[in-house]
């Protein structure tokens, strides 16, 4: 039985260029909907099937030549009627048909999640499920893709166990020193409880810093390439997005907003930014140029700052006056050797345009995303911000029970320690504790 | 005696849940009969002689609070008073008391006595009668003769289709020498309640004058003893030591060579035992690493020289049990005056229960004690108050229902985890099994649950007066803590350390720093000085969990919500799509009366319980569209 009573659509693949794209419709209107959009009649729409159909708008136009295809509920994604129109990749063609989406009758764009929402309202996936799918519907590169596949098909899950087993274990000993006063018991089981949580503390230390790695890579590292106008900024973005992105000119001062593109390094999401050059100018529109720049340099993870060799004076005030970068955040990239005489010894002594030097760059690029964000070892859980919340939620209960001076405090924060990671690792129930308990001990008379 | 009359409420059974079950009942104001196959054994102790412990010392303070029994029994017959636990916090404190078994049969027999409204009965009951409607209407007696009543609570413990093993003797039997009752188990069985088979089992009893005692390690009992009812103010009963010895790898020998003898070991024992109260035997098979186990030596009274050996319950042959006992140190003469056994009996799966402990499938029967599953004299006692006041309820004709929830009391506690999660073994109360074990403490039952008590009317007179009168002098002593605040500064002013923080604090605030005691404070301000110490107690503790119990605070208002949810009774969970067949099949078990029942059904996931949730929206959201 279908809950939601709209028909939603978004675009399903990664928003920018691509080949192909998909969009994704899903409730009661979706089959009336394509076939309005194909003009194929309801019962042609052979379920599970693509049809290679011209597109048309709601004045007749043609928008696209697309496949689209039609997925029945209860059999499909959501539990709903589902749909796909996968057109090309052009940003013109998504944008006409969502356009068009929209002002038709029943359909709204669908909020961030909302087919997750859907499906979990029609019974088709638990929490778990959802949670890894929508990292696996938002993977943009192998990396990532590695990154929820683990979590959907349960890999470290060895490590959910095992962490499981340790607060059960910390729990049990404790609950047995309060439950069990008269029984032939270890004097020291409240210490052992106590060692066992600090175990646990200083994993869930090294997942939550491992965990930040992870969430950068969510959403990308951010490099930013900054410098005093005419430094070859925009020319060094484009070499290395491989396209021309940027308008480039000989005219200092040609990019006047701030121009992203996303590219892969080393297997992870990169966000090259362009910015404005960095100099005081009486223009209003350059000034503002200026203060975007160092907005967005406020927020890279790296900023490449370039000097003009060909003007090293201009350059080097720039970075004076603007520069407040931390030492590990920027790199100074010297530009236009080929304009150069001199032969100074350098670490990223390039032309951009001659294409020197510029494999060095990339492959310390490279080097540089392996070694700050790259993950080692395969039993990363923590990889949300929700996730993160958690391991610092979770050391702070346990900091706070390290503090008690009576054990039934002490086992009150593990209560609440279980509660918060019941999340990550599944409910932990007073059953589990005393299995171990009587597992462990003889107790009874 | 005429017993045509029609009662109110029968009680069947005459143990520790029958007691309490009828003075609860009677104590409504319900017409009540107590009817047992012998008069002479009620209140009998038939394992081991002593009352409360960790979490069950908490259950006999809420008996108490209730205006119930078992408290006051014990302290007219308690021989050693300890209160467990005493070096750690005062919510994990247990009070535990050895009794004189013949004393506490003797004080349960004369409180009962004293108790208005109630018959006693000597009869062995085999069958329920039914009206015309087939409404259960009271019991048939063994020579066929009916009782009627209104409802009828059935408290037989471990009667139904009782089989007590010695070694490779089967004896079918409630207790050593009592008959079992097999024609009321086939009855319940052909009502259709789901049933299973449980087995506990008892030591041998030793003549204590055999014993070595002077060579033994004792232990002896607090002094003062501090008793388990508000109402009794000192404990009179002399006070004795207890010994303890233990076995050793010349009795582990023994069991093991031995061990196909054993009845648990040889097939012949099919019931389930608790995995805390493991006979010999199974210590000794489970770990063999363990060198020796520990026994208490228990004397069940004053003037018997009968010794409960605790910690070597078995059901080996006598002649294994003769040579294990003489195996260990201070027992090398002992004699054995009886010898140990186990006993298999039926038991009812408690998810046939409402939270009233009246069955789904029988109205106006009520279940208590170990017929449900559980094991203790404690736990028995705190199901027969809740099914006697909810049996005298309905036979009243009232609507109302008496439901403890998990944030109110260990009994609400223990009920919902039977009648949600069921028993796979005789289940005994642990504190941990408490999630608001910080609030649920020994010391405050009265405070948590007399008022409660007095609202639906179980609680007497005297101890009615005795609870207005503390609880206005609590609220009196809070007022005038409340009444001292002061800025930093003005603390200081007094001699006292705080943060300059501008924040004003109380003194009661101020008692929760671990450097202020009360006796300071008193001496600061003389307007405390001549609090009653139970009030200062209570203050002390409060402000020794302050920071914990707040937190509580917003938990137990989520527990209260889900359990306003109720789910209807007759659902079919096989209809909700997303849960896995095992949980279906409990939940389809359990059929939970709430959300929050459902939710503490083992294996339920937050996602089960939230498809659940959403199914009983939607069922009733589309319903209410309907009606619009």
């Amino acid at each position: 039985m279908a809950v939601n009573k709209n028909t939603i659509f978004a675009l399903s693949t990664v928003a920018g260029r691509s080949a192909v794209a998909v969009i994704r419709l899903s409730g009661p209107e979706v089959l009336a909907t394509l076939s309005v959009l194909t003009g194929l009649s309801v019962s042609e729409f052979k379920p599970r099937q693509m049809f290679y159909r011209l597109l048309r708008d709601q004045l007749g136009g043609m928008i696209d030549r697309t496949l689209v295809v039609y997925f029945p509920g209860p059999e499909s994604f959501t539990g709903e009627d589902c749909g796909e129109i996968h057109c090309h990749g052009s940003l013109a063609v998504i944008k006409a048909i969502l356009e068009d989406l929209s002002t038709r009758k029943g359909l709204r764009p669908a909020e961030p999640g909302e087919f997750s929402r859907h499906a979990f309202d029609n019974n088709k996936m638990d929490l778990a499920q959802i949670e890894g799918l929508g990292d696996l519907i938002n993977a943009q590169t192998r990396r990532q893709l590695d990154f929820s596949l683990k979590q959907i098909g349960g890999a470290a899950a060895e490590k959910v166990s095992k962490w499981r087993e340790e607060l059960i274990k910390s729990a049990a000993f404790v609950e047995a020193y309060i439950d069990f006063p008269d029984e032939d018991l270890p004097d020291d089981l409240w210490k052992q409880s106590q060692d066992q949580l600090k175990i646990l503390r200083s994993e869930f230390e090294t997942q939550r810093d491992n965990g930040r790695k992870a969430v950068k890579l969510e959403s990308g590292l951010k490099v930013v390439l900054a410098g005093p106008p005419n430094a070859g900024k925009s020319s060094l973005l484009n070499l290395l997005a491989r396209e021309d992105r940027a308008i480039v000119s000989d005219i200092a001062g040609t990019t006047r907003d701030s121009i992203s593109v996303s590219l892969e390094l080393s297997g992870l999401p990169v966000t090259l930014t362009d910015t404005a050059g960095l100099r005081a100018s009486g223009d209003e529109i350059e000034n503002l140029g200026v203060q975007r720049s160092l907005d967005e340099i406020s927020k890279a993870d790296l900023v490449l700052f370039l000097f003009d060799l060909s003007d090293m004076v201009t350059s080097q005030s720039a970075y004076d006056d603007y520069g407040f970068f931390r030492e590990d955040q920027v790199w100074k990239v010297f530009n236009k050797s080929d304009l150069s005489t001199d032969t100074i010894n350098l670490e990223f002594l390039v032309s951009v345009k001659q294409g020197l030097g510029t494999d060095h760059l990339l492959s310390r690029l490279e080097e540089w995303v392996t070694q700050n964000f790259a993950l080692d070892g395969t039993d990363q859980i923590v990889a949300k911000e929700r996730h993160i919340q958690i391991m610092n939620d979770s050391m702070e209960v346990i900091d706070q029970a390290m503090r008690t001076e009576t054990p039934e405090l002490f086992a009150e924060n593990l209560r609440q320690l279980s509660q918060l990671l019941g999340r990550l690792i599944g409910q932990v129930d007073v059953e589990d504790l005393l299995d171990r308990i009587f597992g462990d001990f003889c107790i009874g008379k | 005696m005429n017993h045509d009359v029609a009662y109110d409420v029968i009680i069947v059974g005459g143990g520790h849940a029958g007691c309490d079950a009828a003075a609860a009942s009677a104590r409504m104001g319900a017409h009540t009969a107590l009817i047992t196959h012998d008069l002479s054994k009620i209140g009998e102790m038939s394992c081991n002689p002593a009352i409360g412990g960790l979490g069950k010392g908490h259950l006999v303070r809420e008996i108490d609070a209730l205006d119930g029994l078992m408290a006051k029994v014990i302290d007219q017959s308690g021989i050693q008073f300890r209160m467990l636990n005493a070096s750690k916090g005062p919510a994990v404190r247990g009070p535990r008391a050895q009794a004189d078994r013949k004393l506490y049969r003797e004080a349960m027999q004369e409180a009962l006595s004293n108790v208005e409204n109630l018959t006693l009965i000597a009869g062995a009951v085999d069958d329920f009668y039914f009206d015309n409607e087939q409404n259960l209407r009271g019991v048939v007696l063994d020579n066929g003769e009916a009782i009627k009543s209104k409802t009828v609570v059935l408290t037989t413990g471990t009667f139904l289709r009782g089989l007590i093993h010695i070694g490779e003797k089967q004896i079918p039997a409630g207790r050593v020498d009592e008959a079992p009752a097999v024609k009321l188990s086939e009855r319940l069985e052909a009502v259709g309640f789901a049933m299973g088979r449980l087995k506990t089992g008892t030591p041998a009893r030793l003549d204590g004058r055999t014993i070595n005692w002077d060579i033994l390690e004792a232990q002896q009992a607090d002094n003062p003893p501090v008793p388990f009812s508000l109402l009794t103010s000192k404990v009179e009963v002399p006070q004795i030591d207890c010994h303890i010895t233990y076995t050793n790898p010349q009795t582990h020998k023994i069991i093991s060579d031995n061990i196909s003898r054993a009845p648990l070991y040889s097939g012949q024992i099919d019931g389930v035992g608790p995995r805390y109260c493991p006979s010999i035997e199974d210590k000794v098979v489970k770990f063999a690493e363990k060198e020796r186990h520990q026994i208490f030596l228990e004397p069940e009274g004053l003037d018997d020289y009968t010794v409960y050996p605790n910690g070597i319950s078995t059901s080996l042959p006598e002649d294994v049990q003769e040579q294990m006992i003489t195996s260990i140190v201070g027992l090398e003469n002992a004699r054995i005056i009886r010898p140990g056994y186990a006993i298999e009996y039926d038991f009812i799966d408690p998810r046939e229960l409402l939270p009233t402990l009246e069955t789904k499938k029988l109205p106006n029967l009520y279940l208590a004690g170990q017929i449900n599953g559980t094991t203790g004299y404690e736990e028995a006692a705190g199901q027969g108050l809740i099914a006697g006041i909810n049996a005298a309820l309905k036979a009243s004709g009232s609507k109302k229902d008496f439901v403890l929830d998990r944030a109110e009391a260990y009994i609400g506690v223990m009920i919902d985890d039977l009648i949600t999660r069921g028993a796979n073994e005789p289940y005994r109360m642990f504190t941990s099994r408490a999630e608001y074990r910080l609030r649920l403490r020994a010391d405050n039952a009265d405070l948590r649950l007399t008022d409660r008590g007095i609202a639906i009317g179980c609680v007497g007179k005297e101890r009615e007066e005795f609870h207005k009168t503390k609880v206005h002098a609590i609220n009196e002593a809070k007022a005038a803590m409340a009444a001292l605040t002061f800025s930093p500064n003005e603390w200081s002013k007094r001699g006292y350390k705080v943060n300059q923080d501008g924040q004003k604090r109380s003194a009661a605030d101020m008692l929760a720093f671990p450097n202020v005691t009360f006796g300071g404070l008193s001496k600061s301000f003389p307007q405390l000085s001549d609090l009653r110490s139970d009030v200062i107690e209570q203050l002390e503790i409060d402000a020794l969990y302050s920071g914990y119990l707040g937190r509580q605070d917003a938990d137990i208002e989520a527990l209260r919500r889900d359990e306003a949810l109720k789910l209807p009774k007759d659902m079919d969970y096989s209809k909700i799509g997303s849960l896995s067949n095992e949980t279906v099949e409990k939940l389809n078990a359990a059929k939970p009366h709430t959300l929050g029942a459902a939710s503490r059904i083992t294996g339920m996931t937050p996602a089960a319980v939230m498809a659940l949730l959403r199914f009983v929206k939607r069922e009733s959201g589309s319903t209410s569209n309907f009606a619009a």
